[in-house]
């Protein structure tokens, strides 16, 4: 069943010095369960894709269904995750993760159990009063990916969480929150420009154009391997494969500028 | 400075010689930089006490530290030093007050609409640029002789850069911040109360600390002009009648009271770090 339905979505930006195409007739469709992972040359409007299935603005053309439903009456049942993790530092861990509660007036005496049962699960228990500065890259990931997976969305957005973490921590972490959405069942979608990830991550890829982005191809993922996890995909056989193939679909959108 | 001492030493316990070599130097140069410092202290009372003792300088138009010693212990005696730097106190953190709240209140409308923002731009800028002593005998005439006109020219003085610096920050907090925050599905006023005001904590205290500054600076203008009390009335009160040693005291007094309360708000600022 489809969850997510984009049907032929566009949008610019405007200013005085004129008008900016970032997405131009964009359609697919996101299943129940699955992990979407979407690439493409920096600039093609991938983060403003996600902004507009987050409602933050409304596209110029076209509509966005989830559950069958059009977005603008479908409610606030999205989660978003930002490049960095945006922890405020003047909140504990605990506050950091009810801030979504807090601002939907949801945070109530039996949130407690399951916000505890959360942090011990991803093992931040022990950091519950820490501040912000005092966890490592990858505890503030896991920390504001409860915060996201505390309002229960249907949906979640991932828009290069990993991007600002290093290499090292930036594996583990994939690792990490790879499996806290398989666990909790949740429907993704990834924005990268790390082939690498993407295929590592998702069980399918869609490639964009450059801008106006729209989209190029679209890559089932199935990778011949036990205990999948994105640590382990990445020595799959078919792996290298399916990195050549996407490398060459993006390296084709750039020689046309 | 004593607790720093201990602190340094009491962390140099079970360290290597050329750790404690080094913190020993560090304590040795805070302890020459504090005797220098004193010593400068000593030095300009004690020149300032000989020169008029030996009447290189006038002690009628000079005063000296004795005679400033002398004014002071009577007026502590008969009250009067308590008054007037109570007048003073109160004049200040009245205005003080008022300018924070104020401040801080115009800032959050700019900051909530960038119509208004937008439009009171200039005006901000010249009332910001005016210098606002010259505005001080028109609030005499408008307000009259009184407390009232001397808070309103404190409160002229700080609250337009006060309103400029804090509109600039809020203004500058992370775009991404405020995302997280409508992504989370929160509001305008959500952004303001849980990403705007807490991240600016510390601007708003160093604000505070420019601003406790410039109360009194414009307290001082105010009781020059229109007062029957405080310690800028004591000022100006001592140097129409020649009375240099009143001037003097004053001085020295308003100096501590200055210092004081930039202490105070240091030590505040402390605790929020």
């Amino acid at each position: 069943m489809s969850l997510l339905k984009i049907d032929n979505i566009s949008y610019s930006y405007h200013n005085l010095e004129g008008e900016t195409h970032a997405l131009a007739n964009v359609s697919f469709e996101v299943l129940d369960g699955e992990f979407l992972a979407i690439v493409g040359p920096s600039g093609c409007g991938k983060s403003t894709l996600l902004s507009l299935i987050a409602g933050l603005f409304e596209p110029s053309n076209g509509f966005i269904y989830i559950n069958d439903k059009n977005i603008k009456t479908s409610g606030k049942n999205i989660g978003y995750m930002l490049q960095k993790d945006h922890l405020l530092e003047w909140r504990d861990t605990y506050k950091n993760v009810t801030l979504g509660l807090e601002i939907q007036n949801k945070l109530h005496e039996n949130s407690y159990m399951q916000i505890n049962e959360l942090l011990n699960t991803y093992g931040l228990i022990s950091f519950k009063n820490s501040y912000p500065s005092e966890l490592s890259g990858g505890m503030r990931q896991r920390a504001a990916l409860i915060r996201t997976l505390l309002l229960e969305p249907d949906i979640l957005l991932l828009d290069e969480p990993f991007s600002a973490l290093d290499y090292q921590t930036r594996l583990e972490v994939s690792d990490d929150i790879w499996s806290i959405i398989k666990k909790e069942k949740k429907t993704a979608i990834l924005i990268t420009h790390d082939i690498a990830e993407a295929i590592s991550m998702a069980d399918r890829i869609i490639v964009l154009t450059d801008r106006p982005g729209s989209v190029k191809s679209v890559f089932e993922i199935s990778l011949n391997i036990k205990n999948k996890t994105p640590f382990n995909s990445r020595i799959a056989p078919e792996f290298s494969n399916y990195f050549n193939l996407i490398w060459k679909e993006l390296n084709n959108n750039e020689q046309k500028v | 400075m004593s607790r720093k001492y201990r602190k340094v030493k009491h962390s140099s316990a079970n360290v290597s010689a050329t750790q404690k070599a080094y913190v020993k130097h560090h304590i040795n140069r805070m302890r020459k930089i504090r005797i220098t410092q004193f010593l400068i202290l000593i030095s300009f009372f004690l020149l300032w006490e000989i020169t008029t003792r030996l009447k290189v300088i006038d002690p009628f138009i000079f005063s000296s530290p004795s005679r400033v010693l002398k004014t002071f212990i009577q007026m502590m005696v008969d009250g009067q030093l308590f008054f007037h730097v109570g007048i003073t106190l109160l004049e200040t953190f009245a205005s003080f007050i008022i300018v924070i709240v104020l401040g801080i209140f115009i800032a959050v409308i700019l900051w909530w609409n960038d119509n208004i923002a937008q439009i009171f731009d200039p005006y901000l800028v010249i009332l910001n640029a005016l210098p606002k002593s010259a505005l001080a005998p028109v609030f005499i005439v408008w307000l009259g002789n009184n407390m009232k006109t001397i808070i309103v020219a404190a409160v002229s003085v700080a609250l337009f850069g006060t309103i400029i610096n804090l509109y600039t920050d809020f203004i500058n907090v992370e775009e991404d911040k405020i995302k997280l925050i409508k992504t989370l599905g929160g509001s305008k006023a959500d952004v303001l109360f849980k990403v705007i005001i807490p991240s600016n904590i510390p601007s708003i205290i160093s604000v505070m600390k420019i601003n406790i500054g410039l109360s009194l600076v414009g307290v001082i203008i105010g009781e020059f002009l229109a007062a029957k009390s405080g310690l800028g009335y004591l000022i100006v009160y001592g140097s129409q009648v020649f009375k240099l040693d009143l001037v003097m005291t004053s001085i020295v007094i308003l100096c501590v009271v200055a210092t004081g309360l930039y202490k105070v708000l240091s030590v505040i600022e402390k605790k929020y770090k």
